[in-house]
């Protein structure tokens, strides 16, 4: 007999949550409250500050809202989720009845605010990226970050070295010229730290025509040209 | 299990509690809920401000960015934590992704770990 009614029950009776949950958070957003609730969190909160709580869980939905419009490539959502929180909690305690607007109102404004303000400073920093971001994760919960993938030019070492070893071969090549030659490149192509001059300039310091420059300059490289392919 | 916050990593001992069924509500992460030493630990001098965000007091520039509202339900009601979203978690040496929660109460152990964190 016993039996019937249990089976009754367990088909028929109301589904109740199995156990208590110790500390539980919902799955979801709350949802907003309905006037009067609204109205009487308000007057809690007129009497003790410490009274915020429910105004700003039921409030959550519209920084999520007011977040999603602001998200792009720049900032990423969660940061802007932090800071239309900090909005929504500057709203919800500065917020005053009298003055004639809905929360919702206020808060949206506060929240935008704060936002705004947070992406002006950060405009310097919109399209950096962290080199040590995940950039995807596979299934077994490896990350793949910018680091692992930027790469660097095959010959970036051998580069350097070809280059140093030209310089030596040039400097040396300059040096056994005459001193009126080596004088006369050294200032055309700036060598040791000097500007470089234009053909002109080195014509009235020398004393002679340009004209007669361009001609040395000329026959100056070619010499170099066939030092240095000779010793290569 | 240890905590990162900017330059300064705390090691800690968590006290896993499977009824720990805290989420933060917009990204869905898991919430570990911090003792109030180790809350000081972690923030210094700035524990106490973050604590009380949600009444008006001045959240910390750097800490703007990272601040979030858990919602919690507990045998004795509802409130409101104050969560970050910190630098590093790492449990059992691996790095794991979840939001701290300052209880701002002493509690059994220094902190409380959901049971999916293991």
């Amino acid at each position: 007999m016993k039996n019937i009614f249990i089976l009754i029950r367990k088909y028929f009776g109301k589904r109740r949550p199995r156990g208590v949950y110790y500390i539980n958070g919902p799955e979801s957003l709350p949802p907003p409250l309905d006037p009067e609730d609204e109205a009487r969190a308000i007057e809690e909160m007129a009497h003790d500050r410490s009274n915020c709580d429910k105004l700003i869980k039921h409030n959550l939905r519209l920084v999520v809202y007011i977040s999603k419009k602001f998200d792009n490539a720049g900032t990423g959502i969660e940061d802007l989720i932090s800071i239309g929180t900090i909005g929504l909690i500057k709203a919800v305690n500065t917020y005053k009845p009298e003055k004639n607007i809905k929360l919702a109102t206020y808060a949206s404004r506060c929240i935008e605010n704060e936002i705004l303000m947070y992406i002006r400073k950060n405009s310097a920093h919109k399209g950096d990226v962290s080199i040590d971001e995940p950039l995807n994760v596979d299934r077994d919960g490896n990350e793949l970050s910018l680091s692992d993938v930027l790469g660097t030019d095959d010959d970036v070492v051998s580069e350097g070295i070809e280059r140093s070893e030209d310089e030596k071969t040039v400097r040396e090549a300059v040096s056994m010229l005459e001193w009126r030659e080596r004088e006369i490149i050294e200032m055309r192509y700036g060598l040791g730290g000097r500007r470089e001059m234009t053909q002109k300039e080195v014509a009235d310091r020398l004393g002679i025509s340009q004209s007669y420059i361009s001609r040395l300059e000329k026959k100056i490289i070619e010499h170099l040209r066939e030092e240095i392919t000779a010793k290569v | 299990m240890s905590l990162t916050n900017g330059e300064k990593t705390v090691s800690v001992t968590g006290l896993v509690d499977s009824g720990n069924l805290l989420k933060d509500p917009f990204s869905g992460k898991p919430v570990i809920v911090l003792s109030e030493k180790i809350s000081n630990e972690l923030f210094g001098d700035d524990a106490a401000d973050l604590c009380c965000a949600f009444c008006g007091a001045a959240v910390p520039e750097r800490y703007k960015e990272k601040i979030r509202a858990i919602p919690m339900k507990t045998v004795g009601g509802e409130s409101l934590l104050v969560g970050m979203n910190i630098d590093g978690i790492s449990v059992g040496g691996k790095k794991c992704s979840a939001i701290i929660a300052l209880s701002g109460d002493e509690l059994s152990a220094d902190c409380i770990v959901p049971a999916e964190l293991l």
